[in-house]
């Protein structure tokens, strides 16, 4: 009897909770670790986001009376998490939502111009800031074809999808196997885009950023199709305006068609007589028909060079090496397959 | 009684120089230039095993592969037979957040341990790497761990001339496998559409000297085409390897794998297309009575199941018009009762395990015998 008396009285204290504090340990806006007072053995000890059954994995340190508990990715911004000590909660805490308010904008929309090639073959998006790396940006995105009044699916949906580094710029293909030539879903479908008919590509504000802020509002594009492209990129339609010594001036690549506007500003090189690359900033005006490039120091006079890395490709993916899709039937192409190709200017 | 003495210290220090010269012999030839460190893999794109519980990582942001050794290795004829509803929302829970701000990005069976390996990335782009043993979520440390990597250079070949610096291009790691020595991979650039498909020698040296190839296909033999791939497998027909590519742009394709050399132009059989608005996902190998099959899942198709001995026999490439709307042609295949499978993997001889959306939006983690597949 005295025995089970002192069970229940041992019991009862053993269900006293007694609340910890804990305290968010931060390294600039990520919530890192929480560490807590406590005699406890930690493996007896779980995490929870609040309402959830799932223990959050981590590291825990234990020192003197001190746990640490360093989850293996930071908590959530804004959520409320639960400290269990077996079934019991002994301890609860907020993490600070997101400070940053400023909400992310779409900046850029390539190809900038309205009039697109019916072969069409990608489109870029560029964003103000790095934008949320789980959703498919598709759930984003919509085409409207205004003509036919009907909505429409235009690009390939990709497990992983074509970000930059940052997560600022999305690449997005038209679906490859309607453009191809004679694919069966080419035969059958046709091309993503019709010659003719107008098209809205529609993307939404309900797209986050890395950091939890919306698009700062719904952006539109309209385009007009224009007849297919079989036409590869041939430096003979290009020219230079060249510049004058002394000067910084720019000079200009005017080409004959709009180009893939990620690749022309990588893979445009200018050379001197020395075959030293000649310092300085390349910009796309003119609806990305038209390549400047303003030089760090003044021209000097002289023959210089202008090398194209061969992967340049226009809007349809034709390169200066050959056309999308090559038709063996047709007369062999004569362009040599090089790495590069080259024009030249002289400044005065 | 310092005789005795000499003699035992001489003895210990006998086994100990015996114990390390053995500890030496036995560290395994495919880890010897592993070092022990932070990997600080930035991105999880691909991950697949290789042999002695070595993990492949395919790290786009990083254009890395790295090779992790997980450590795992304790042997099982058998994996778990799982079906946990709500996936994704357990691996958030052990993450401390909400499904919706995760992505798993891949899945991978360690065939040893019969282990399901699991990438995931936050909503940052975080990579985190998970291990279920048996329904319990483990975290695979990417730090202070056995590693080696090798940095995938520009696969567009470069001259002299340009020395700009840094490329702004970035592959997209699409699909890698371990095959005969070899870490094969796949990766779609953000920029130019091109093909290169690489077979990288392991253990990794520091000359990549690896081949890296443009393949490509002839959509019904008139029109050649550049395109990437995205999934890959190789099987083996007739005692012969080939390397069975599956392209974003639909058409299924095979090579002979002695034919995949550094500087090749290669142009393979088209066997089959596979309908449009499609990117094929995983493919996978496995034997149903002694017979060899191969699967794949796809993004806007169901798991496919193809007959090893009908793309044997199909000696055709495409050459024929059909005008059924988004038709498949070439070899046959079975369409299985498998929608929306993300990921897919052999579990054991005579189970593969795969993650599925489910019709009502759960995401469940499900094992499911060959038998039925």
């Amino acid at each position: 009897m005295v025995f089970f008396c002192f069970s229940i009285f041992f019991s009862c204290i053993e269900q006293k909770v007694v609340p910890v504090k804990a305290v968010v340990n931060y390294d600039g806006a990520d919530a890192l670790n929480v560490t807590f007072e406590s005699d406890k053995d930690i493996k007896d000890i779980h995490f929870f986001l609040q309402g959830k059954n799932e223990p959050i994995l981590g590291d825990f340190e234990q020192a003197h009376h001190t746990i640490l508990f360093r989850p293996i990715v930071p908590f959530t911004k804004g959520k409320t998490y639960e400290i269990k000590y077996r079934q019991e909660i002994i301890g609860m805490f907020d993490v600070e939502a997101s400070k940053t308010n400023d909400n992310p904008m779409l900046t850029a929309i390539f190809p900038s111009t309205d009039t697109v090639p019916e072969n069409l073959l990608k489109m870029y998006f560029v964003f103000s800031k790095p934008m949320q790396e789980v959703q498919n940006a598709l759930e984003f995105i919509e085409v409207y074809n205004l003509t036919d009044h009907v909505a429409t699916s235009i690009f390939l949906e990709l497990q992983n999808e074509l970000w930059n580094e940052d997560h600022t710029e999305l690449t997005l293909w038209l679906d490859p196997g309607r453009i191809k030539t004679d694919l069966v879903p080419n035969r059958n479908q046709g091309l993503p885009l019709e010659e003719g008919k107008e098209y809205e590509i529609r993307i939404s504000s309900k797209w986050y950023d890395a950091q939890n802020n919306l698009l700062d509002k719904n952006y539109t594009k309209h385009i007009y199709v224009s007849k297919k492209d079989r036409i590869q990129l041939a430096l003979d339609q290009w020219t230079v305006k060249t510049s004058k010594s002394g000067t910084r001036d720019p000079i200009f690549l005017n080409v004959n068609e709009p180009l893939d506007a990620m690749l022309a500003l990588e893979t445009v090189l200018i050379y001197d007589a020395n075959n030293s690359i000649v310092q300085g900033d390349f910009k796309l005006i003119d609806h990305e028909k038209r390549l400047l490039f303003t030089p760090s120091e003044p021209w000097k006079p002289g023959t210089y060079s202008i090398s194209i890395r061969s992967i340049l490709e226009d809007l349809a993916g034709n390169n200066l090496n050959h056309l999308f899709d090559v038709d063996l039937q047709q007369k062999k192409n004569n362009t040599e397959y090089t790495e590069h190709k080259e024009l030249s200017f002289k400044v005065l | 009684m310092k005789k005795l003495l000499l003699i035992c210290v001489l003895c210990g220090l006998g086994l100990v120089t015996i114990s390390a010269i053995s500890k030496t012999e036995t560290k395994s030839i495919l880890k010897s230039n592993f070092t022990i460190g932070n990997t600080e893999i930035a991105s999880i794109n691909g991950i697949s095993f290789g042999p002695e519980g070595i993990l492949f990582i395919g790290d786009s942001k990083n254009a890395t592969l790295y090779a992790l050794d997980t450590k795992d290795t304790e042997k099982l004829e058998k994996g778990t037979t799982l079906n946990m509803a709500s996936f994704d929302t357990k691996v958030a829970g052990a993450l401390g957040t909400m499904a919706d701000q995760i992505k798993i990005t891949d899945m991978a069976v360690n065939p040893i341990s019969k282990k399901v390996y699991i990438s995931v990335h936050t909503n940052d782009g975080t990579p985190v790497l998970l291990r279920l043993n048996g329904e319990k979520l483990e975290n695979v440390s990417l730090k202070n761990v056995s590693y080696s990597k090798l940095a995938l250079s520009n696969p567009v070949a470069t001259d002299k001339k340009d020395r700009r610096g840094r490329s702004q291009r970035k592959w997209a790691i699409a699909d890698l496998k371990y095959h005969n020595g070899n870490v094969m991979l796949t990766g779609l650039s953000n920029k130019e559409f091109s093909s290169t498909f690489r077979s990288i020698p392991f253990p990794f040296t520091k000359a990549q000297d690896y081949a890296s190839l443009e393949i490509w296909h002839a959509a019904h033999g008139r029109f050649e085409t550049y395109a990437p791939i995205k999934a890959f497998d190789v099987i083996s027909m007739n005692n012969k390897e080939y390397l069975l590519a599956s392209y974003t742009c639909t058409p299924l394709v095979l090579f002979p794998m002695e034919d995949l050399k550094a500087g090749n132009h290669l142009k393979g059989r088209t066997v089959a297309e596979l309908g449009s608005g499609n990117a094929p996902i995983d493919m996978i190998s496995f034997k149903k009575d002694g017979k060899p099959y191969f699967v794949m899942s796809n993004t806007n198709r169901s798991v496919m199941r193809f007959d090893y001995d009908v793309i044997a026999n199909f000696k055709e490439t495409l050459t024929e018009s059909v005008d059924e709307f988004a038709v498949a042609t070439g070899i046959p295949y079975v369409s299985l009762p498998m929608v929306n499978v993300l990921h897919l993997d052999n579990l054991d001889a005579n189970n593969v395990v795969y993650l599925q959306r489910s019709a009502d939006g759960d995401l469940v983690l499900r094992t499911r015998p060959t038998k039925w597949m």
